[in-house]
């Protein structure tokens, strides 16, 4: 698992060149996400504790899979401002998750996407102009019926529909589905 | 009425200045929420301090104006019960005041405790354990029979030679965020243990139930209500060479989590007049719902001797939508049992009345259920829509009344009146055919 922390207010995720820092070890590497055109990136907010983003952990796991042997990206942000490094590489390890992990303590991300809740997905493509545009942003699928009534298992998939769509070069069909999940407390 | 006004006058009132936490808020959340939210309770996270509440403060707004937290199926319109757990619209207000007001700290104070029941404290008589762990999947999903895989059953060994009389029972997880409701029964005739040895691993998938005895028989236990304390003068009456047959309800929660649980009962043995708790079974022994429809189901009978009511345990799948049990007393006097307007598997649980309640021979139990096989109910696991048909000796849905009779001379006529209602439905009859390889669910 890489840990990436997201500086202060450096971080302004423009759909141009947003850049976050990446930890190596010891010194903080600062690292760019770049893009080719079609390149897609997800980007799932969560958080350790919010039994409705966990219980989606093994769905995350399989489409970081897919995703990373179709040239895309998947990172997993943590929206909290209160996670700390050791807590989302234990998250990590509990969960055995393997993608990048960006932990938004200043919830740089969390605000530039305007994300609510945990879990919510955002679908990045990098278009022919050079800049990152968001195709979709809102549920996975639909685990979890409403707030307190979850399924069994899911029947609709949707952020795996957009990412095939966006995939393809094709429009998403609906850009936004209402998340559903815990509360992402904002910092001030 | 009275006991409504009662409640709102022990509920804490906002001061003038608008609640705090000190003065308003601890005592709501430890009195609902405290015992689940601790750091090794089945919640995900604590609620234990000013800080964990502060920083959830705007989705704890939110669960509990929506009547999701905390879990609470039954509504005040039946009998009072016992470690209530739902939240009044005046709690809920203080809350909301509390957080629009900025979230005050105000002055340290103590808070009361709330009122759970006092349970034994001392070392179990009889302690029991599974002797292997079973791995809770990460994920749920299907069966074979396109029904939910959340649930596994059991078996613990008791070893008695002579038969219990048990008046407490605490059950213990090693899973706490993932075991839901866990319903028990004694079998002395070995039926579990010989289906359990059909699946490899521990446990098995079958229902739980033995027989024509539901799981649940015992009582079950759920989330923030892990001991089960018959009120004095009753016991559970488990026979000699017995299994304890332990049906647990689990919700998977991304990752696979070891389960290893325990029970420990205390007996009852100082009191010679203590009286057997039956469990009376008012249930729909099948059901067929067509795709996209809602059926209304009522099942009802007449109580042949004089009773006294303990508590109730509820059952029923995703379908299930509500459920109602009422009584029609001898003098046309109508008095309403229970009431769920909401059901949800997940958070059932035995529910024992605050005071116990006498229903004389001749008063007639009715239950009504809903069944919403509907894209709309969002618990429905038949999504794509399918049919719904499904038959269970026990009942497919169905309240367990737990009682005593009254005079104790009459509680074998009791249990063969009730053995025999059972014994009528036509699955049964059909599923007592030999041969007696035991069945538990009748397909």
């Amino acid at each position: 698992m890489k840990l990436l922390f997201i500086p202060f207010l450096s971080l302004v995720f423009s759909f141009g060149c947003a850049s976050t820092q990446q930890q190596s070890g010891n010194p903080v590497q600062s690292v760019a996400l770049q893009g080719k055109p079609g390149d897609v990136v997800v980007l799932i907010f969560a958080s350790p504790d919010c039994p409705i983003s966990n219980a989606l952990a093994p769905e995350y796991e399989r489409q970081h899979k897919d995703m990373v042997e179709a040239g895309n990206r998947f990172y997993l942000v943590h929206a909290r401002a209160d996670v700390t490094e050791e807590r989302a590489a234990k998250h990590a390890s509990d969960y055995s998750l393997t993608m990048p992990v960006i932990i938004d303590s200043r919830q740089v991300l969390v605000k530039a996407m305007n994300a609510t809740v945990t879990p919510e997905a955002v679908v990045l493509v990098f278009d022919e102009k050079g800049k990152w545009s968001k195709v979709y942003q809102g549920r996975i699928n639909d685990l979890y019926a409403s707030l307190g009534n979850r399924r069994d298992h899911a029947t609709r998939f949707w952020l795996r529909d957009a990412v095939e769509a966006a995939s393809n070069g094709n429009t998403v069909a609906v850009a936004y589905r209402a998340p559903l999940g815990c509360y992402i407390e904002k910092m001030p | 009425m009275i006991t409504a006004l009662l409640c709102l006058l022990s509920s804490p009132l906002p001061d003038s200045d608008g609640p705090s936490w000190h003065g308003d808020v601890e005592a709501i959340v430890k009195q609902h929420c405290g015992d689940c939210h601790s750091s090794s309770g089945p919640a995900p996270f604590p609620l234990q301090n000013y800080e964990d509440v502060a920083n959830r403060s705007s989705f704890i707004e939110v669960v509990v104006r929506e009547g999701i937290m905390p879990p609470w199926l039954p509504s005040a319109s039946g009998l009072p019960l016992q470690s209530h757990r739902g939240v009044s619209k005046l709690e809920m207000q203080t809350i909301s005041s509390w957080i629009k007001g900025g979230l005050p700290r105000g002055q340290a104070s103590e808070v009361s405790s709330h009122g759970v029941p006092e349970v034994s404290s001392s070392k179990a008589d009889v302690s029991i354990r599974m002797p292997e762990p079973w791995s809770i999947p990460a994920e749920g999903g299907m069966n074979w029979g396109r029904r939910e895989r959340d649930k596994r059953t059991f078996v613990l060994p008791l070893g008695n030679p002579e038969p219990l009389r048990v008046k407490q029972m605490r059950f213990e997880t090693s899973a706490p965020k993932a075991v839901h409701a866990v319903s028990f029964l004694a079998d002395d005739g070995g039926y579990a243990r010989a289906v359990d040895e059909r699946e490899a691993g521990p446990g098995h998938y079958m229902t739980g139930d033995v027989n024509d005895t539901p799981s649940g028989a015992l009582g079950s236990v759920g989330v923030g209500s892990r001991t089960l304390l018959l009120p004095s003068g009753y016991h559970w009456e488990i026979p000699a060479r017995s299994d304890m047959v332990m049906q647990v309800h689990y919700r998977p929660t991304g990752r696979s989590l070891p389960m290893q649980e325990s029970l420990d009962l205390w007996l009852s043995k100082d009191d010679p007049a203590s009286r057997p708790v039956r469990t009376l079974l008012n249930m729909i022994w099948r059901v067929d719902v067509p795709a996209g429809e809602v059926s209304e189901l009522t099942e009802s009978w007449v109580l042949p001797v004089d009773i006294d009511l303990i508590g109730f345990t509820t059952r029923g799948s995703g379908v299930l939508t509500r459920h109602e049990l009422s009584a029609t007393l001898p003098d046309g006097q109508s008095l309403d049992l229970l009431d769920i307007p909401d059901f949800d598997p997940h958070w059932r649980q035995t529910w024992l009345l605050q005071e116990i309640r006498r229903l004389p021979a001749g008063t007639k139990i009715v239950g009504s259920w809903t069944v919403e096989n509907t894209e709309s109910n969002p618990r429905n696991p038949f999504i794509p829509l399918d049919r719904y048909i499904t038959a269970r000796r026990t009942g497919v849905l169905a309240t367990m009344l737990h009682v005593a009779a009254v005079d104790p001379v009459e509680d074998e006529a009791l249990k063969a009146w009730h053995q025999g209602m059972v014994r009528s439905r036509p699955s049964v009859q059909r599923a007592l055919q030999p041969p007696t390889q035991p069945v538990s669910e009748v397909p």
